[in-house]
């Protein structure tokens, strides 16, 4: 996918269908509380897939300012996720540190990374750099899963992660999914506001013509490696997230599937607002569920029902609500009196 | 009155090609100076240079006695700004977001300074978008909320004018601001520089409408062939026959 074609998916109003940010905001929070009492906590099972979505969620929502806003394709993200996780599977197994420091442990190792990884490909873009990241992606696996086995235990991973305690308060798996579930809403309301002042709006201008945003004063190096690193900063909380709900972490999550899985989420949801990576993580674990209860094609109808949005709906999903609201907005108002 | 900006000793060589042999240009701080040529004589190989976005074979420039180094971004944070002969803009962004984008120039002064915006912007937005207004008002553009993939190019002509006002430049080029800009975005922009020039600032302004340019300009600069052919006064140079034959063509 290329910046034009990114750049063209994007709609031509400021706002997101048309209504104010915290409106936004206050219908997601609606819609969370509501997936939350109505749906997750009525069975273990079903947290489970609230737990899933909130992963998908916060892993999609790291990579959108690099590559949404930036046209920055970066696709190390299953070693920022598993970062995330290490930390508090090394930290909660093998120390006797309060569990909660490995949280931004996790977040200074990914954005650590993530800096590492902006430096080496500083001259890269387009395929280039969508290469070098999945290679630099790839070589984390392998360290993971195999040569670092002494420190990541390998294939087996780690378990016997303790439960996260806070000032006495032991969160249980109901309350870390409700934890999740706010930290998905907070990361969505801060990235779309960021992408409408001042830092964001340079992300933009970058992508569409970088002799722009430098003429402007924008320095471009500082500000790529500034979205990588705090892109990776919110995936790893994706990390962290799992390894707290599960208290185990298998090297396997965190091969290259998973990025190319999140890759799509947001341009299912849509693009143009942060809250598409969310609609996106939605979207996919209720086809994945719905797929799974057919044994055999489900997967191929996932896959299927996905392709058939992308190519349908270039926008997403917000994209046809934003064109029906503002169209069914116009009706209501009577055309042509603008 | 003190030099502002000068280009000393400037040459620009594209592979074999010679784009500018020898340019000497000064201008000093409230000057307002008309940069004047024929298609592929320089001009804007001039201003690349001097903006940092192409560097020089030869010579130096030099903003308030120091030379100036560095790339376009480290240029604008010093008080560089220009438009783009063919304006540079993001499509997906309204315009008022565009001309915004030049506030980067005051305030991402250092990696620390952009670090310390990138996170606080996500909580509040610290946007001038007041700045953005007044200045866009200022050169009689209006309907700021339209996406600049929608609109004419005289407008997005004014955006650009209206991005690099909005930096606080203390040296502005303007490449070709005018054509396709109706009168009141003519009469707004020569306002704005007239207004600057007050403040002390230095413009160069490159247009091929020479009735305008030297309508407001302090002085006039003929390139020909990668060399200054004539510089002086308004009045001297629209006087001189060479200048006529060179410039506007009639003997």
């Amino acid at each position: 996918m290329t910046s034009t074609q990114i750049a063209t998916a994007l709609p031509r109003d400021r706002r997101v269908l048309g209504v104010q940010t915290w409106t936004v905001a206050a219908v997601a929070l609606a819609a969370l509380a509501l997936a939350y009492f109505g749906f997750a906590v009525t069975s273990p099972y079903r947290l489970d897939i609230a737990m899933t979505f909130t992963m998908y969620s916060l892993l999609a929502l790291g990579m959108y300012v690099p590559l949404f806003l930036g046209g920055n394709i970066d696709l190390a993200y299953n070693a920022y996720y598993a970062a995330g996780a290490y930390s508090v599977a090394l930290v909660g197994a093998r120390t006797h540190l309060p569990l909660l420091v490995a949280v931004p442990i996790g977040a200074l190792i990914a954005a650590v990374l993530a800096l590492v990884v902006g430096l080496a490909t500083t001259h890269l873009s387009g395929f280039h750099l969508a290469l070098a990241t999945m290679l630099a992606g790839l070589a984390v696996y392998r360290w993971i899963s195999s040569t670092g086995a002494e420190i990541t235990g390998g294939a087996d991973g780690i378990g016997g992660i303790p439960r996260l305690e806070v000032l006495g308060v032991e969160f249980d798996r109901e309350l870390l999914v409700a934890v999740g579930f706010l930290a998905v809403w907070l990361v969505a309301l801060c990235l779309s506001r960021f992408r409408r002042a001042l830092p964001g709006l340079s992300v933009r201008l970058n992508r569409a013509s970088p002799a722009a945003a430098e003429a402007a004063g924008v320095p471009t190096r500082s500000m790529k490696l500034m979205s990588l690193m705090s892109g990776a900063a919110i995936a790893s909380l994706g990390g962290t997230f799992i390894a707290l709900m599960n208290q185990f972490i298998l090297a396997d999550s965190f091969s290259h599937d998973i990025v190319f899985l999140i890759l799509f989420l947001p341009m299912l949801g849509g693009i143009a607002s942060p809250w598409g990576a969310v609609i996106g993580a939605a979207l996919l674990v209720l086809l994945n569920e719905a797929s799974s209860l057919l044994e055999g094609p489900g997967p191929l109808i996932f896959g299927g029902a996905s392709l058939l949005i992308l190519i349908l709906l270039p926008g997403g999903l917000l994209g046809i609500a934003a064109t029906t609201w503002s169209t069914w907005a116009r009706r209501s108002r009577g055309s042509f009196d603008d | 009155m003190t030099e502002l900006l000068a280009c000393r000793d400037i040459g620009k060589l594209y592979g074999g090609v010679v784009a500018l042999k020898k340019i000497d240009l000064a201008v000093d701080a409230g000057e307002i100076v008309g940069l004047v040529g024929a298609n592929g004589a320089g001009k804007s190989t001039l201003i690349d240079i001097i903006s940092g976005n192409t560097r020089q074979s030869r010579g130096a420039v030099h903003l308030r006695g120091a030379e100036v180094r560095g790339g376009p971004a480290k240029r604008a944070r010093a008080g560089i700004s220009r438009t783009f002969q063919l304006p540079q803009v993001a499509h997906d962004l309204s315009l008022r977001e565009n001309i915004a984008c030049g506030l980067a120039a005051p305030r991402f002064r250092s990696p620390y300074r952009l670090a310390a915006e990138w996170f606080h912007s996500a909580v509040h937005d610290t946007t001038d978008w007041g700045l953005v207004e007044e200045v866009s008002r200022s050169i009689g553009l209006s309907g700021l909320e339209r996406a600049a993939g929608t609109v004419s190019f005289g407008d997005l002509r004014l955006t650009e004018v209206a991005r690099a006002l909005v930096q606080q430049p203390d040296f502005i080029m303007l490449d070709e601001p005018f054509p396709g800009v109706d009168d009141d975005g003519v009469a707004g922009v020569l306002a704005a520089l007239r207004e600057l020039s007050a403040q002390g600032k230095g413009v160069l302004l490159v247009d091929h409408n020479v009735d305008i340019v030297a309508s407001i300009a302090d002085s006039l600069v003929l390139i020909a062939e990668g060399e200054v052919a004539i510089e002086g006064s308004v009045e001297d140079c629209m006087a001189s026959q060479v200048f006529r034959h060179r410039y506007i063509g009639v003997a």
